[in-house]
């Protein structure tokens, strides 16, 4: 289905209980959305708006309180946890604020990772690991530890990580919150080029008005609703 | 990349944090290892002395108070097969100074009457035998130390003459019972080479040894040609061996070695079958065929009217002896008694004759007959009919008999003498056979003539019959395999696991750290593991990640563990051969490791640590990727109430009062167990106010000051912030401190109720041993002066079979331990004793079935014999088969361990020719005379090798095997702890890391760090001195009586010392912790946070 949407959100709330006994405290509230394959999105709005939430639930961390998130048409609330866990693994990629990048692994290995996860690195894998990193420069780099990375770099690492299996779909939750401003423009772009090299729809959760600027929709949330 | 090289670069990633996980596994390993380790050096040590008793002995044929052929032994041999009779006595040993006074003094020694065959089952057969004269001795080391002695010093023995004629059979002659021999010692033999330490019983101890030429001892002991044990080895398998000698055993053996004799009498036209024993047994009876019987006795007196003729013979005789056989109370009189007595047909006459009860009284009994014929004073063949009766066959005058009964010479007529000088024994009476065996028979026997008659060649045919007939095994000639099951090294208790459950503690303490680092090690990986889940790994795969890596460390732990375990050993089996050498019976412990416990060691402590670490981890494959991602704990504890706590503390302090009431005027053990249960209700109670108090300080603040007044009440609050972990410190160390101390309620207490009938003496002063049996009741007046002894005396006598030693002394696992016959009235008379289970003596009279009610010490009933109440055994029997012993009843730590106790009737009905009474329990109700009774008994029993120990200190000894168990546990458990307070700091250092930018923000504020580490050292200072509290308080409780009982020993400055330590090395551990944590610069922390 080429044409439908890659990610179907419908009415979707979100309530977490409250610390004191009463009402739930609602995050996100009956919110509907529709992500086209190869879109890239923006996700902004103020603090406590809801839209890490909002992430962790399109990224299958979180199930929603209502509603339902279909994900290239399949409906993810009838995935039990392990098929939940092949989809994060085969059809999604993550990006942080913090690269959570393993310190005991180089370069190399770390953006590997994710392939071990259901099965073993193959020749393939490793053939685009070093395509990916020597797109994002870092073709020198690949012997190296994170330890022994700028910021900017090991966040790099992170995102080829998040590719490395051809994912669909790639979510990044404030990905340039730690870094300075340089180096948030250029990772900015380089998201911004992945998204059409690799073809990958491309949802990013920020408070930047520049990284947002940069992808082709702004969705804003206000209040667990979008405005 | 794969997942392999993924847990290899965590592992060397995460090495320094790895290490602490190492350590513990390497602590609990080598702890596991070192234990199972100590089993292995038991099994060798008892495989040693196993060798040592044994060398190449195979088999052995043993009798008990019988003597066969010592050529039998030339009889059954094969070219494969080596054969050795040997004569062995228990003895006394003594060594005098100048003046004839007693320097030195060994009792139950073996003194063993070997030929030149013997030294084929030495282990070195290449070594010249020792030359061995007449009137010299080898003495293996034990006794030479015990007595002093050196090649060429000269000790005397004093031994049981044996009798073939057991001592407690009717007639046999109580008197001349013990032999004295002076002996030169030729050489002190080799243990290792020379079976110095010859024994067909595993011991505590290596026997005494005594090595004499057989024929030498055979002719002191006049035993020519006898012997009571057969040894053989060879080449065969010792199972075929057993079956292939038993076989030869019961082609080639002869009536002689069953004590029996056929004597020919071609003059008289008979031939009788007779017994060295006088009493021919039942089975020996029913063997034969075709010919008559003869019971002949000693009559005191036969009477009639005034007129009454003193010590003559009477034998019952079977039917067809005369032609009209006597039968019920008929009798016939022969001519000479007719005349004297002036008696004819139809006249009745009064028979007074005596019986032997159990312990030698003799009890003078009548009955009367009715005269129906009279035969003439003597035909061929019936003085024959009187056995060779000890003390009388060979006395020329009848005034001269010395017979085994009360014999008043001065009732012998001048006819009566010249009746024996014409006539000799021939019966003056006879009556029906089953008459005379309805007054007569005894445990020993049924008759004492079998008379066949006479024919050439018959002898042969009657030999030949009955040896068809008879089974050798009956009378115990059968070979048994000694040497499989010694030779395995299988001791009493695995000491391999008696050493784990002692080392418990230690195991648990290093596995609790090493989970608690391991555990600490993930929650600092939290964001990783996050970071996983959320790229698709499930938490599965996760947690197996991270047991693959705790598997690489519990490996390595485990085989590094195994290493260290193996010096672990070494330093138990010199501390068991030392400090601790109580719980072995001060025996001497080899160390010796076998490959393959070194391996199960390497799998245990693998396993244990895998577990521990699959604990930490088996809640990952539920966490959630987002909670880790934002940096909190991987498993959060559960929130936990209150209420409930303070409900429950109080329940168990009224249980822990209750009880304690309850228990108060128990005794014993029982009271022992009744305030331990008391403490560990108080340690619940204190555990549960804890558990409430940190709720409520964690709920409390708000508008008060009050618990906020200083930096001390500050640190106090943080304490309850996480709730689970230090309630789980306070837990650990309150459990640890209880148990070790109130442990401490079990230590046994030789003293406790020394003179009380239901302390573990019986209220008995002193327990006897005698080498030589005593035949007489020494209660009675007649008893004491047959054995001269003066003074009152109140003790109870015991019978002895020989058996294995079975109580907690003896390493060796036993089989058949020695079995006393007792009077069972006699002790529950006394009240004696304190019956752990079981309702008391009495239950020795109550047979049920075929099996024989036994008591026995608790101890040595579940330790040693492994049974319970209730349980039926199989224990061999003189006839050479087997009878059932139910174990009736346990009694409570004793000086009677390792015996298993019969009634006297029962045990006499299993072993008749066991004689007299070896074991001696010496009453303590006047305190004042009980030393100068035991002066007494003992010079008067000098010659019996009395040996009398104070029953406390025999207590004493088997309480030192318990307490030392006690004393490794405390050790141990101390180490545990001190292992544990590391575990507290650690616990601390993680907690101190976790609110890094809490104590920044405090001296952003103002706070110096020497406040802040008060305020640290104050938070978990309190738990260690809850924890601590908690314990003793608890155990207080718990050893409360041993505590007020004076003398019992509790080891109260270790254990000052051991909680002192746990206190510094907490206090200590929580400091350096608290400084790591605070070392640098706080406030960047701020920063991060």
């Amino acid at each position: 289905m080429p044409d439908a949407p890659l990610l179907q959100l419908k009415n979707i709330s979100r309530e977490f209980p409250s610390a004191e006994a009463g009402a739930p405290l609602q995050v996100l509230r009956s919110l509907s959305m529709d992500v086209a394959r190869g879109e890239s999105i923006a996700i902004v709005g103020p603090s406590g708006c809801g839209k890490s939430t909002l992430l962790n639930l399109i990224g299958t961390l979180d199930q929603p309180t209502k509603g339902t998130i279909a994900f290239d048409g399949r409906n993810l609330g009838e995935l039990d946890a392990d098929e939940l866990a092949i989809l994060r693994n085969r059809e999604m990629g993550f990006i942080f604020q913090s690269h959570h990048l393993l310190p005991q692994c180089t370069v190399m290995e770390n953006v590997l990772v994710p392939t071990l996860a259901h099965g073993r690195a193959t020749e393939d894998d490793e053939e685009r690991a070093h395509r990916l990193l020597d797109r994002v420069g870092l073709a020198e780099r690949l012997a190296h530890r994170p330890g022994q990375l700028s910021g900017g770099e090991r966040q790099r690492v992170a995102v080829v990580r998040a590719l490395i299996n051809e994912p669909q779909l790639l979510l990044a939750d404030e990905p340039t919150g730690a870094l300075d401003q340089a180096t948030a423009d250029q990772l900015g772009q380089l998201l911004v080029e992945l998204n059409a090299e690799e073809n990958v729809t491309l949802i990013t959760v920020t408070h930047s008005e520049k990284l947002a600027t940069q992808m082709a929709r702004t969705v804003e949330l206000n209040d667990g609703q979008i405005d | 990349m794969t997942r392999g090289r993924l847990i290899i670069n965590s592992l060397t990633h995460h090495a320094r944090s790895h290490a602490g996980t190492l350590l513990g596994a390497i602590v609990a390993g080598a702890v596991l290892t070192g234990s199972l380790v100590v089993g292995d050096s038991v099994k060798r040590t008892l495989q040693n002395q196993a060798e040592q008793r044994l060398g190449k002995i195979q088999i052995a044929l043993v009798q008990h108070d019988r003597f066969f052929r010592a050529d039998l032994a030339t009889a059954i041999k094969d070219e494969q097969t080596h054969f050795a009779s040997i004569l062995r006595l228990n003895a006394a040993g003594y060594v005098s100074d100048e003046s004839g006074d007693i320097k030195k003094r060994a009792n139950q020694i073996q003194l063993i009457g070997i030929d030149k065959a013997f030294w084929n089952h030495a282990m070195l057969k290449a070594n010249r035998p020792p030359e061995l004269n007449d009137g010299e001795a080898l003495i293996n080391p034990r006794l030479a130390a015990q007595l002093s002695l050196k090649a060429g010093d000269e000790f005397r023995l004093r031994i049981a003459k044996p009798s073939v004629l057991p001592r407690d059979a009717p007639l046999s002659v109580a008197e001349d019972l013990t032999a004295r021999l002076t002996l030169t010692v030729a050489q002190v033999t080799d243990a290792d080479s020379e079976l110095a330490n010859f024994s067909l019983r595993p011991g505590a101890v290596p026997p005494f040894n005594v090595f004499v030429p057989l024929a030498w001892l055979q002719n002191k002991a006049e035993l020519d040609e006898r012997a009571n044990a057969m040894l053989a080895s060879g080449r065969k398998p010792t199972k075929d061996l057993v079956q292939s000698t038993n076989a030869e055993l019961k082609k080639k053996w002869r009536l002689a070695d069953a004590e029996l004799e056929l004597i020919e009498n071609e003059t008289d036209g008979v031939i009788d079958l007779r017994t060295d024993r006088i009493f021919l047994d039942t089975k020996t009876l029913a063997a034969t065929t075709d010919a008559q019987a003869a019971l002949t006795y000693i009559a005191n007196e036969f009477r009639l009217g005034t007129n009454a003729v003193p010590y003559s013979m009477i034998s019952g005789v079977s039917n067809g002896f005369f032609e009209h056989t006597p039968t019920g109370d008929e009798m016939l009189i022969t001519q000479w008694l007719a005349d004297d007595l002036g008696a004819k047909a139809d006249d009745t006459i009064e028979l007074k004759y005596y019986v032997l009860g159990l312990n030698r009284q003799l009890e003078e009994r009548q009955h009367t007959f009715t005269i129906t014929g009279i035969v003439p004073t003597e035909e061929p063949g019936w003085r024959e009919l009187m056995p060779k009766f000890p003390g009388i066959v060979d006395k020329d005058n009848l005034r001269d008999w010395n017979p085994g009964i009360d014999f008043d010479s001065s009732r012998i007529r001048d006819q009566d003498e010249a009746f024996w000088k014409q006539h000799r024994g021939t019966p003056k009476a006879f009556i029906a056979l089953p008459t005379a065996q309805k007054l007569w028979a005894n445990r020993y026997g049924e008759a004492t003539t079998v008379r066949y008659t006479f024919a050439k060649d018959k002898r042969a045919q009657i030999e030949t019959a009955l040896q068809k007939k008879l089974n050798p095994a009956d009378i115990g000639l059968v070979f048994r395999d000694v040497r499989t099951e010694a030779i395995t090294g299988q001791s009493a208790s695995d000491f391999g696991g008696l050493f784990i459950g002692l080392s418990f503690f230690l195991v648990i303490a290093a596995l609790i750290l090493m989970g608690l680092l391991f555990v600490f090690g993930v929650e600092q990986r939290a964001l990783q593991i996050g970071t996983l889940l959320a790229i698709g790994f499930t938490g599965k795969t996760v947690r197996n990640l991270l047991l693959a890596e705790g598997f690489v460390l519990a490996l390595i732990g485990a085989a590094l563990g195994a290493w260290a375990g193996l010096g672990y050993t070494q330093a138990l089996v010199k501390l068991l051969n030392s400090e601790w050498g109580g719980a072995i019976g001060n025996g001497s412990l080899v160390y010796h490791a076998e490959p393959l416990t070194v391996l199960y060691g390497v799998l245990g402590g693998l396993f244990v640590a895998l577990f521990t670490i699959w604990l930490t981890v088996r809640k990952l494959s539920r966490a959630n990727a987002i909670t880790l991602l934002q940096g909190e704990p991987a498993q959060p504890a559960a929130a936990t109430t209150g209420g409930k706590a303070i409900i429950t503390a109080i329940a168990c302090a009224v249980g822990a009062i209750a009880l304690g009431f309850a228990m108060k005027d128990a005794q014993g053990q029982m009271k022992a167990g009744g305030f331990f249960g008391a403490g560990m209700l108080l340690l619940i109670s204190c555990l549960c106010v804890c558990h409430a108090w940190l709720g409520k300080l964690a709920a409390s603040g708000g508008p008060s000051i009050a618990s906020f007044a200083s930096l001390g009440a500050m640190g106090w609050r943080g304490s309850a912030r996480r709730r689970g972990r230090s309630l789980a410190c306070i837990g650990l160390l309150a459990c640890g401190v209880f148990l070790l101390i109130a442990v401490g309620a079990f230590r046994l207490d030789p003293n406790e109720g020394a003179n009380e009938r239901w302390g573990g003496t019986g209220g008995f002063a002193f327990f006897g041993q005698s080498d030589v049996p005593v035949l007489y009741d020494l209660n009675t007046q007649k008893g004491r002066e047959e054995m001269a002894l003066d003074g009152e005396i109140d003790l109870i006598q015991f019978r002895v079979r020989a058996g294995d030693d079975a109580s907690c002394l003896n390493l060796n696992q036993t089989r058949e331990p020695r079995l006393l016959g007792v009077n069972p009235k006699a002790l529950a008379k006394k009240n004696a004793f304190t019956f752990a289970q079981g309702t008391g003596w009495e239950v020795l009279d109550e047979t049920e079935g075929d099996a024989v009610p036994a008591i026995v010490d608790m101890n040595t009933g579940m330790w040693m014999m492994h049974v319970k109440v209730g349980d039926v055994i199989d224990y061999p029997n003189e006839s050479g088969g087997t009878f059932k012993i139910r174990i009736a009843g346990f009694l409570a730590n004793s000086v009677l361990q390792g015996d298993l106790i019969i009634s006297e009737k029962q045990f006499v009905k299993q072993f008749p020719s066991a004689s007299g009474y070896r074991v001696f329990l010496i009453d303590s109700a006047d305190p004042k005379a009980t030393a100068a009774i035991a002066i007494a008994l003992s010079f008067a029993l000098e010659d019996y090798g009395l040996e009398l120990t104070p029953a406390t200190r025999r207590l004493a000894e088997f309480s030192q095997v318990q307490n030392t168990y006690l004393d490794i546990f405390q050790a141990l458990g101390g180490l545990a702890l001190l292992l544990g307070s590391v575990g507290l700091g650690v616990v601390v250092l993680r907690n101190v890391l976790e609110r890094r930018g809490e104590l920044a923000l405090l001296q952003a504020v103002g706070f110096r760090k020497s406040a802040l580490h008060w305020l640290v050292l104050a938070e978990h200072g309190g738990l260690l001195i809850l924890g601590l509290a908690a314990g003793i308080i608890s155990a207080a409780v718990a050893v409360w009586p041993a505590l007020s009982s004076p003398g019992q020993g509790m080891p109260l400055k270790l254990l000052a010392w051991t909680v002192g330590g746990i206190l510094l090395s907490g206090l200590l551990w929580t400091w350096l912790a608290a400084a790591a944590a605070l070392r640098g610069k706080l406030l960047p922390a701020l920063r991060h946070e």
